[in-house]
């Protein structure tokens, strides 16, 4: 008995559904029934499941325009504007322009690249939906690899263009030439920028004086505007302040009308797990903000060196998701760093070093505005974001997006240090040999300088023109041990802190004296003194020094964030 | 006595000379293919991803064995194919999929199809391109959300202020448009090419 062919509509619609996921047991059967007898529909099948395929790799779902497909898309969403420029889009690494275009084999190609030795170290996963249901929709959209361009703060309005019209700034260093510059921020100040000046717009509310002078005006008592310089911060209480940078230590700070408060930085992290509450539980508190880290089924707690710690088993599940700390821009949220950052863990890592493998340590993905610490290896040879350019093979990699001055946007770079044993480099071996070892990765915009440290000791590092400002935060999580549920470390981690300044060597060696005595890093008593003094996050890291009223001038060690007398 | 090393430790394997670069001309050159096949075979874009990278590092791992006198993309296709095979084992539980021996039938004949002779990969793709371009606004953002941010249809849905039916039907019709212009680009392209029979003259089989 010969089987009425079925209609076009009803195998299309059976197609789809099956492509799309949502077909039924039966509706599958009934499918597969078809295709089998009819060769002519199977090749239909095959049609519509490699048209299926294809249109992700389509110039329109890649993000880009036909006749530039280009892997990875455009970064960059913020700019470093010379002032009185017209914005411009940052343009491709030229090398990667020129690799990617001229079609698919091309496409392939730059593909390659970017699974070899790009953000493919950012890899291709992608966790589905259905699969952990530790993880969001808009997570699953993103994808493991998210190299989307996500909304940022809008910092400020530059204005006296050309044309007279008015310039929205994004997070942005502003190089002032020869005349001096004006903006209003979004928190309502007036910032008038001397001429010739380094000032970073770091958000609505902040600056960041890298040289020359600044002054700021607010008008209305609920405005507000501060300006930083290294580990001091001048916050206006209302009305003008001016502040100039002397030298690489010294700031002088002027209250033309109203009062400032000149604060120093309190030099503790930002967040701290110490993961020693995993022993009774699935979630691990930071000691600062009591941001929680939700651990994957395959967390499981561990003796560690100091107090209880994570052990991550490399699986899927292996991760502990950050709840909190996120805003709805990139810019924003407690997770944001931008004039500097430090990441410190105390690790016994037991990554195989395999060619495509990847261990994360920490990472938050908000696009391509994401911050990472990794075991990696990917073919860096050929990386255009290894910065510097290393040989190929094992190493440990901190990425930053970065908005660097006299450049025409942000790019996303990575200090890939060569697990080699060169130079004084650890190898593989030394990382992995069963005992914990101290990493810290550290960016400071006031000397441009990244590094990694390793058991106290600098081992490698890049310097960046002074005042590049790392572009970061926003709306999706940071992960510890995973990027998403992928990338997953081996080993344990025992400690992990992030500062948003850069520690100094001297703090590094003094954290790895003390964590090798089984001590944390920071004095626990540090952390949790004086918890009503720190009821907000501006008083956990910002001391008053002193008040200035309208007519003083005082000058201050912006190192040591105190008054020169 | 000594504890073995178990896969997790075992220690950097340094590729003989030269062999990195053999692998890479070779992979780069096939890359496209290999994904497409993965993604025809396994329509959810993030499987799809993890499989892919999955695929790269069996291929990487094993290309010490890769007689490479022989072509790379039939070699490359059955590591796919493995793969695809595995994962949909493994998934037999939790989705409804097609039997084992039915998506072996199929993988089959995609792999001859990528290998053997008829419109290229490349061919099929730029005319797909050429398509998109010509859809209109509302169906390009479609391929943009759906298959470029791979947000789901859901969420599609509740943005446009439609249903989750309306989505994926959008997505038949629109696919299902992109397959017959794809079909006439490549029959114009058939009839472009020197010393190939014109469909419309040659007598049809």
């Amino acid at each position: 008995m010969t089987r009425p062919a079925p209609a076009p509509d009803t195998v299309d619609g059976l197609i789809a559904d099956v492509l799309h996921g949502t077909a039924s047991a039966a509706e599958v059967g009934r499918l597969e029934i078809m295709l089998r007898e009819q060769p002519e529909l199977r090749s239909r099948y095959l049609d519509q499941a490699l048209l299926h395929a294809q249109l992700a790799a389509t110039p329109l779902a890649a993000g880009m325009s036909s006749g530039s497909r280009l892997i990875p898309p455009e970064l960059g969403h913020a700019e470093t504007i010379p002032i009185g420029a017209a914005p411009s889009r940052q343009p491709l690494p030229a090398a990667a322009g020129q690799l990617l275009r001229g079609g698919l084999v091309m496409l392939a190609a730059a593909a390659v690249l970017t699974l070899l030795v790009l953000p493919p170290r950012l890899s291709l996963n992608r966790p589905t939906g259905n699969r952990s249901p530790e993880f969001n929709q808009s997570e699953v959209a993103a994808g493991g690899y998210d190299n989307r361009q996500l909304p940022a703060e809008t910092v400020g309005l530059l204005a006296g263009l050309p044309n007279g019209s008015s310039q929205p700034l994004l997070r942005t260093t502003l190089t002032a030439g020869d005349a001096a510059n004006r903006l209003t921020t979004t928190s309502g100040a007036a910032v008038e920028v001397d001429a010739p000046g380094l000032f970073g717009l770091v958000s609505g509310g902040t600056g960041a004086l890298f040289r020359g002078g600044a002054r700021a005006r607010v008008s209305e008592p609920e405005q507000t505007y501060c300006i930083e310089s290294g580990n001091l911060r001048v916050v206006d209480l209302g009305t003008e302040f001016r502040v100039n940078r002397i030298d690489d230590n010294q700031v002088a700070v002027t209250v033309l009308d109203g009062e400032v408060e000149v604060q120093s930085r309190v030099r503790l992290p930002l967040v701290h797990w110490s993961f020693d509450d995993l022993a009774t539980g699935r979630t691990a508190t930071d000691a600062i903000h009591g941001l929680k880290a939700v651990a994957g089924a395959a967390v499981t707690p561990a003796a560690g060196k100091v107090g209880g710690a994570a052990h991550f088993d490399n699986s899927r599940e292996a991760f502990l998701r950050v709840e909190g700390g996120t805003g709805e821009k990139v810019g924003t949220g407690l997770l944001s760093f931008s004039t500097s950052i430090s990441i410190e863990a105390l690790i016994v890592p037991a990554w195989n070093g395999t060619f495509f493998d990847y261990d994360e340590i920490w990472r938050k993905e908000d696009g391509n505005s994401r911050v990472l610490l990794s075991f990696q290896h990917d073919g860096q040879t050929h990386a255009a974001y290894s910065v510097p350019a290393v040989a190929a093979g094992p190493c440990l990699s901190f990425g930053l997006q970065l908005a660097i001055p006299g450049t025409k946007g942000p790019r996303y770079d990575e200090l890939d240090l060569p697990l080699d044993g060169r130079e004084g480099r650890p190898t593989l071996a030394d990382l992995t040999d069963g005992q914990p070892h101290q990493v810290v990765a550290s960016f400071d915009s006031f000397t441009g300088i990244k590094a990694i440290f390793i058991d106290g000791r600098l081992t490698f590092s890049h310097t960046y023109p002074e005042g590049s400002l790392i572009v970061s935060g926003g709306p999706q999580p940071g992960f510890i041990g995973s990027t998403r549920g992928h990338e997953n470390f081996t080993g344990t981690i025992d400690e992990l802190s992030l500062y948003d300044f850069a520690l100094s060597a001297e703090e590094v060696a003094e954290h790895h004296r003390r964590l090798l005595a089984g001590k944390p890093a920071v004095p626990e008593e540090a952390l949790a003194a004086d918890p009503a003094a720190r009821s907000t996050t501006e008083s956990r890291h910002w001391q008053a020094v002193t008040r200035l009223v309208a007519g003083e001038t005082r000058i201050f060690n912006q190192q040591l964030g105190l008054p020169v007398e | 006595m000594p504890q073995q090393p178990s896969d997790q430790r075992r220690p950097v394997e340094a590729p003989e000379p030269g062999v990195y670069e053999a692998f890479l001309g070779l992979y780069s050159k096939e890359q496209g293919r290999i994904q497409a096949y993965i993604r025809s075979l396994v329509p959810d874009p993030t499987d799809a991803d993890d499989l892919f990278q999955k695929t790269s590092l069996v291929m990487w791992r094993s290309f010490a064995s890769f007689d490479r006198a022989k072509p790379f993309l039939p070699w490359a296709l059955g590591v796919a194919r493995h793969q695809v095979l595995v994962h949909w084992r493994t998934r037999r539980r939790d989705r409804h999929i097609f039997s084992e021996s039915f998506l072996t039938t199929l993988a089959d004949e995609l792999g001859e199809r990528l290998t053997g002779e008829g419109p290229s990969l490349i061919d099929r793709q730029r005319a797909l391109d050429a398509c998109v371009e010509q859809l209109p606004p509302r169906q390009q953002e479609l391929i943009r959300r759906f298959y470029g941010d791979n947000e789901q249809a859901g969420a599609i849905a509740a943005s446009w202020n439609r249903s989750v039916h309306a989505v994926y039907k959008a997505l038949k019709v629109m696919r299902k448009g992109l397959q017959q212009c794809i079909e006439e680009r490549l029959g114009q392209l058939d009839r472009q090419l020197p010393g190939m029979p014109d469909p419309q003259t040659s007598p049809q089989p």
